[in-house]
This record gives structure tokens, sequence and C-alpha cells, in this order.
């Protein structure tokens, strides 16, 4: 019995052109019961953060409770909002204080980055449960279902995908793995975040603007 | 390292560093799972070690560590003569690095390489890149509209701003 997929779950997140999505399913278990199929584990952190936690569902809630403090800590200390990378590297230094007796989850990280010019880049990132940062170009996958995400996203994915596509793109990689594992499923959410520079977009408001979009996909 | 290095007045050498380490893998009972392999020039001259999770330690003419160690060694055993140059020996060690790349399934992808002399180091990162990946040969992307949806929810942050100077053209007092 591994702790790790007691409760089951899956989080994936991938990179688009100007924009970034993060999905997971709404699962939650104990072991092969079914509990809920409404269980929230991608939380926002800003605007332009948000943080999927998979795992055991007790840590899950500990962690969000854990992160939503230290954030606030540095938000009233820099008086700012924290940067996607900042935050995932808070991530890390949370997870290794425990080294030898780890949270069992594996958090995946997405948001806008600011650059130096002022406009905001997608980023991504994951870690292991002891907080060790994978900072990917393309996408990241993290829980029950993860060997199947891979499979698929790898499959799916390709470079400078528009936002309408980066929204089916990981939609149907998340939908088709965990249709393949029997501890993820039952719904899912996708979050969808954007940057417009122009106005033409049908998304897009005038100036420069982010848009977080939120959809529930079923299954087809 | 270097706090040891200014306590002496010495330059450090490879047998602390190798001391040090295994002192404190051994500490941790090998709760820390690192295999080291651990190389350096000084005083008394070159030397390699590996050190062990446990904090055990070899002191040896030629040294592999890891999963792909096997593969290495094998090509270190018939490769491997005393008082190679340095072009010889970073030949061998890519070899050898290589055999671990292709016939252990945990070893992948590029070769790096460090050359350390008593004056300089250089790490050659990336040293050969024989798994470069390719093109895909076919997109499998979905039409848009595939993906049915029970809700949807769109924000606006607007993030830019227009900063207009209260009285123009003043300049402010710095006195």
């Amino acid at each position: 019995m591994s702790i790790m997929e007691y409760n089951g779950g899956s989080v994936i997140a991938m990179v688009g052109k100007d924009c970034v999505a993060i999905a997971s399913d709404l699962r939650l278990g104990v072991q092969s019961l079914s509990i809920s199929s409404n269980f929230q584990k991608i939380f926002p952190v800003t605007d332009r953060v948000f943080v999927g936690l998979p795992g055991l569902a007790s840590d899950v809630t500990t962690l969000h409770e854990q992160f939503r403090y230290r954030v606030n800590m540095y938000t009233i200390k820099e008086e700012r909002e924290i940067e996607p990378e900042t935050f995932a590297q808070l991530v890390s230094s949370t997870l290794y204080e425990r080294r030898f007796g780890p949270y069992f989850i594996e958090p995946v990280i997405a948001g806008m980055q600011k650059t130096p010019s002022g406009s905001l880049k997608p980023f991504i990132a994951a870690t292991d449960l002891i907080g060790c940062l994978n900072f990917a170009k393309d996408f990241v996958v993290a829980g029950t279902a993860s060997s199947k995400l891979f499979g698929v996203a790898e499959g799916l994915w390709e470079p400078d995908l528009e936002a309408e596509d980066l929204f089916e793109t990981i939609s149907q990689t998340l939908l088709n793995a965990v249709d393949r594992d029997a501890f993820s499923g039952w719904g899912a959410v996708v979050h969808l975040m954007c940057f417009f520079e122009g106005s033409t977009h049908p998304l897009a408001q005038p100036r420069r603007s982010s848009t977080n979009r939120i959809a529930s996909p079923v299954a087809p | 390292m270097e706090m040891h290095a200014l306590s002496t007045g010495r330059k450090p050498r490879v047998v602390t560093a190798m001391t040090m380490l295994k002192q404190m893998l051994f500490q941790y009972q090998g709760h820390i799972g690192a295999a080291l392999v651990l190389g350096g020039v000084d005083a008394t001259g070159p030397q390699l070690f590996t050190i062990h999770p446990h904090g055990s330690t070899d002191k040896l003419p030629y040294v592999t560590m890891g999963s792909g160690s096997l593969a290495a060694m094998a090509v270190f055993e018939s490769g491997w003569q005393p008082n190679m140059t340095r072009e010889q020996a970073l030949e061998l060690v890519t070899a050898a690095i290589s055999a671990g790349i292709f016939n252990d399934l945990g070893s992948g992808s590029n070769v790096d390489a460090c050359v350390i002399t008593a004056t300089q180091t250089e790490m050659l990162r990336n040293f050969v890149k024989p798994n470069e990946r390719v093109q895909k040969e076919r997109s499998y992307g979905f039409r848009r509209g595939t993906t049915a949806y029970k809700k949807e929810e769109i924000r606006s942050l607007i993030i830019s701003e227009d900063v207009r100077p209260v009285r123009e053209g003043e300049e402010m007092d710095t006195t």
C-alpha cells in the first residue's frame, strides 16, 4: 500500500505561446473506493500563479495552508505579489524542510512570469515530494496517472500552441490519461492563463491584459 | 573546505574533502543517498576516490559510480593505461560514459566531462550530445471545440497602467 496512491489524483501543466495551462482531475478516494468527485487540487496563489497539489489528501490541505501563510508573509514583507519562479523556490524549500519525513505531495506550479520588458512569459515547474525542482520548457505531470500523462502529452504537445489549441491539448491529454488510471478521473478542471499585447484576439481586452480561463471539461 | 584551508593555513587536499564527505555520509547512515566520485589535484599529486552512500571509500587509479558503473568500468578495464595524455583520458571517460548511456537503461542523454589540473579546472558541460531530439514526424493536435465543458469562467486582469506626473517638467527636490 503506497501512500502516494492512497487518495489518487493527477495534475498536468503545459506551456503555449504567450499562455500557460494547468489542469487536474477531481477525484478523491480511499484506495479503490471513490469518496468525492469534486475535490480541489489546484489552488490560486496570486492572479498569475496556480499550484497543483496531487498526493495524500490530508497533505493537500496542510500544504495549501502552509503555502498560503508563507505567500502572505512574502507579500507583506516585500510589498508586492510573488512571481511564479520565486514561488517555485518557496515550494522547494518548504518541502526540503521535511527531507526525512516528507509531505506526500508532488506539486506542480504554473504561472505567467514578469519579464524585464514588462511583458509576461509562461512558466511551469514541478517538484518531487522532497522539493527537487524540474523547470520544464514543455509540460510537467504529477500524480497517480503521471506515467500515462507523460505518454499522451509526449504525443499531443507541440511548441507555440495558441491559447485555444493549448486548451484542447491539455484537456484531451488529461481526459485520456485519467481514463486509463483507476485512481484518477471523475471530472476535471482546466485553468488557462493568457497574455495579449494587441487586441485582435477575441478574448483580448484593449491594451495589455492577462486572462484566467477556468473550464470544467466533461468526457465526450 | 574553505574554513579548513583558512584555519590550517594550507592549500586543501583531496583526502580532506574525501574525509569530510565520508564522515557526513556515515553520520546520516545512508539516508543521504549520494554515491560520489571525487577527483582532484593537490600537493601530493592527482588522485581519485569513490564514496558510497554509507560512507565507505576507495582510492583507485580509475573509478566508476552509479547505475552505469558496470558498463563504464568494463570500458576502463580494457582501455585504461598509466600516464595517459589529456586527450587519451578524455576519450576514455567519454567512451566509458557512452557505454552507460547506450547499455544501461538508467543512464542516458549527454556526456559531461571535467578536466582538473594543478593550475585550473575545466568543466565541459554537454561535451558530447549523441541523443539530440529530432522534429516530430506527425502532429496529433485536436481540432478546436473537441473538448466539451460544463462551465466557463473568464477573468480579465488589466496589468498595464498610465503614470501621469502631477506637475510636468518640475525636478524633484533632492537637497
